[in-house]
């Protein structure tokens, strides 16, 4: 069984004892997740299966799905479904692809488990759209040749301008347009349907509203949620990787609706400590029980995409331009929307800790991540001298224990979770 | 002669570097910090301000800026922070570098973030070369312009830039002149000279560089280098290398580096500007576009560059010595490896760290390689 059959029966077991044994106190929408999720998996696996178009590595899921082929995150399979045995041994299949040792995880384990057939591997690949990141870009060029090298698949690369401006968004839009004559000429069977993707947009438009509801309703204190029902990330529940759109805005519709309620009805649950965990954690640890246990809130985890808080226009927005903008031209602006210089990125986190009341910060640098692992100095620094907060610094990986053991990473967050508590009073 | 040419091979070193930077100062003029060699120094040339090669502290200890640096950052970034953080940059009247990587731009927005009093601009260089990521690099190179021309309150005119592009060309001719050289089976100099030829070009002002070197050229071209071994010929390839003391060590390892393919070497010259269109910014976009870096997307290219290398000059193997956490490179090092194979060269890559540490390990595995490579000679 490949990683999408494993998930596939995974969601189809859980959805089953739901079924048989029904918890009043779990939120509703959590079927409809697992029932995504299950689509999602189900539909990659068929068009695996059936040899349809599925563009792998490719800059956005709406573009692909306009085109008329699947698209895939496979870091955000991985990072959602957290996995240690599975994670491990794509260390060193990531090892014997060549990639560096200090590859950030996020990059490099998708590209391994496509090599050991956990997913399906790409029919064109593009190197370079990494958004902001630019380890990224390398990782996404390496990914390539590496496929290029072994099946000859054709690579198309595309120059990632270094700034937020509405030049630079034409710049991307433009060779986005030619991405997709290259896509078109490649393979068959595949026609760009622009109609398509401004739908696509809309229902993207919808979805990022109901992130921004999600969004105000984590400011509520104490926070109703235990941490795993609050850890819900935005862009696992994108609507252009799912085949039914509207069951994904059902989804959100419903998600929001539960947390409302439970916002209404209060909570008795101790909340000591409020916490803004900045990048992905240790998969190995179940940090989201642990920092329950320890009376801590984890309000987020990866900081959502700067679209969701307000930072930078909405898919849609023709205020920030004065103009409406090309569908190309909004998977552009949203490709740029975590482009941060260090600064924007401690004042963004100075802004989310002010808006969700936190106490401190867990940043986990990740081996390897510059692009959010790099300022942590800045940050802490601003936020310290800002709001006078603190910041545990932990390094480590997805899901290699080696580096910082569980026992490490439990008695350092109960450490720093004291010392913040004594220092609240 | 012989002296003189040792004087321009040390112009680099830590006790000379600041030299002609600082008499530049004295005459009420700017300088100019450059971080890395895809920022086009003409242009800082052309508005009277003196590009000044940053290079990192040599010392082994960089604690003050691993306070600050990511633990898989490149070793010469860390080494250059702790130099800023000691103040021995204080004397720059700015800080440029391109977008070479992430952590470019990272440690470029941490010297904006501890250094208020002086900017510190970055340029965007695009990953490959087409008409579109020219045109696009020749607005930025003009923006660029912009910001030298407020900084020094000068008005930089197309004349003035072609002037400095043209002095910029004679200085990459000569040093060119200077690499042909090295085809010799007894080069006129060594591996680490040719480095430190390069680097004094890089601290110095270029019309007095082009004067020193045109006056050396009779007496190189004559000159034998004190070569103890001959082969087997290597070809150095890395970034970020500007110690010739690595080289040397490579050297007395038991081979000539008769060629290189440094960012502060060869890449650095191989090509000239030629500034004579319309737009002399657009020549030097399509110029500094070429430059040949693993953080360009043409991987193909740069590779059968090396490749052609190795064939004009008689190369035996090439050693990559890759900085520590250097993203583009690492990406790029098994198909350097393996196209390389393909063309029967032999090669051998690892990791160093920028300044001259683990002397011992590095001098165990260079001679791995060419005790590979005298075996191979051998038949």
């Amino acid at each position: 069984m490949n990683l999408l059959e494993r998930l596939i029966a995974r969601n189809k077991k859980l959805l089953k004892e739901m079924e048989a044994h029904p918890d009043p106190t779990q939120m509703r929408s959590n079927r409809l997740a697992l029932e995504l999720e299950l689509d999602g998996y189900s539909e990659l696996l068929e068009a695996w299966r059936k040899g349809k178009p599925i563009l792998t590595h490719f800059p956005s899921s709406g573009m692909a799905r306009a085109m008329g082929a699947l698209h895939a995150l496979y870091q955000d399979i991985l990072l959602c479904t957290p996995a240690p045995e599975e994670g491990l041994k794509l260390y060193q299949v990531a090892r014997d692809m060549g990639m560096p040792d200090y590859m950030c995880d996020v990059f490099t384990l998708p590209a391994a488990a496509v090599k050991t057939g956990e997913f399906p591997p790409p029919i064109v690949a593009t190197s370079g759209t990494g958004g902001a990141c630019r380890v990224w870009m390398y990782h996404m060029k390496a990914f390539a040749q590496y496929f290029a090298e072994q099946s000859g698949i054709p690579v198309f690369d595309i120059d990632t301008p270094h700034d937020y401006s509405e030049e630079s968004i034409k710049y991307m839009a433009d060779q986005l347009a030619e991405l997709i004559e290259f896509v078109e000429k490649h393979v068959p069977g595949l026609r760009y349907n622009e109609a398509e993707h401004a739908k696509i947009i809309e229902a993207n438009r919808t979805w990022v509203q109901y992130c921004l509801k999600d969004w105000e309703l984590k400011k509520t204190i104490p926070m109703p949620l235990i941490n795993k029902e609050n850890a819900l990330l935005p862009l696992h529940f994108d609507p252009s990787l799912y085949g039914d759109r509207e069951k994904v805005l059902e989804f959100w519709r419903q998600r929001v609706e539960d947390v409302e309620e439970r916002v209404a009805k209060g909570t008795d649950r101790e909340e000591k400590l409020r916490i803004l965990w900045l990048n992905p954690l240790p998969l190995y640890v179940d940090i989201f029980s642990l920092l329950d246990r320890l009376g801590v809130s984890m309000l987020t985890w990866i900081p959502p995409l700067a679209a969701f808080n307000g930072w930078r226009a909405n898919w849609g927005d023709e205020k920030e331009f004065g103009r409406k903008l090309t569908p190309l031209e909004e998977e552009a602006r949203f490709m740029f929307g975590d482009i941060y210089g260090s600064q924007e990125w401690a004042d963004e986190v100075v802004w989310m800790c002010k808006e969700l009341s936190c106490d401190a910060i867990v940043y986990y640098q990740l081996v390897g991540c510059l692009h959010i692992g790099a300022p942590i100095r800045m940050v802490a620094d601003t936020v310290r001298e800002k709001l006078g907060l603190p910041t545990l610094v932990m390094r480590g990986r997805l899901y290699d224990p080696t580096n910082l053991p569980p026992n490490e990473v439990e008695s350092t967050l109960k450490a720093f979770v004291d010392a913040v508590l004594a220092r609240k009073g | 002669m012989e002296d003189k040419f040792k004087q321009l091979v040390s112009a680099g070193d830590p006790k000379n570097r600041t030299r002609w930077a600082r008499e530049w100062q004295k005459q009420g003029k700017k300088v100019i910090g450059v971080l890395d060699s895809l920022v086009p120094e003409e242009v800082i040339y052309a508005a009277g301000m003196l590009p000044w090669r940053i290079q990192g502290s040599w010392h082994e200890d960089v604690s003050r800026a691993m306070t600050y640096r990511h633990p898989q950052g490149n070793t010469f970034l860390n080494h250059v922070l702790e130099s800023f953080l000691a103040g021995e940059l204080d004397f720059l009247d700015a800080m440029v570098c391109s977008n070479r990587d992430e952590d470019f731009r990272r440690f470029r927005d941490y010297w904006e973030w501890l250094d208020k009093k002086h900017p510190a601009y970055i340029i965007e260089v695009p990953t490959k070369d087409t008409e579109k990521t020219r045109q696009r690099f020749t607005t930025k190179i003009r923006d660029f312009i912009g910001f030298l021309e407020e900084m020094g309150k000068v008005k930089l005119d197309n004349n003035t830039l072609r002037k400095a592009i043209a002095i910029y060309d004679k200085g990459y001719s000569l040093l060119r002149k200077i690499h042909e050289l090295r085809k010799k089976e007894v080069p006129p100099l060594s591996g680490s000279e040719a480095l430190g030829i390069t680097t004094a070009a890089m601290v110095m002002p270029r019309d007095e560089f082009n004067k020193e070197l045109e006056e050396l050229l009779p007496y190189l071209v004559q000159r034998k280098a004190e070569v103890s071994h001959p082969r087997p010929r290597v070809l150095l390839s890395s970034d970020m290398l500007d110690n010739p003391a690595y080289v040397e060590l490579v050297e007395q390892a038991g081979c000539l580096v008769a060629m290189d393919d440094l960012d502060n070497g060869s890449r650095y010259l191989w090509k000239t500007t030629d500034g004579n269109s319309q737009e002399p910014a657009y020549d030097l976009a399509r110029r500094y576009i070429q430059n040949g870096s693993p953080r360009m997307f043409d991987w193909r290219g740069q590779i059968g560059q090396i490749v052609k290398w190795v064939r004009e000059y008689n190369i035996d193997g090439v050693l990559e010595l890759v900085d520590m956490f250097d993203y583009p490179r690492s990406f790029r090092r098994p198909y350097l490896e393996k196209w390389l194979k393909e063309e029967g060269i032999p090669s051998m890559s690892f990791d160093r760290d920028y300044c001259l540490a683990n002397v011992g390990q590095l001098k165990t595995r260079i001679g791995a390689f060419l005790e590979i490579l005298q075996a191979k000679a051998a038949g």
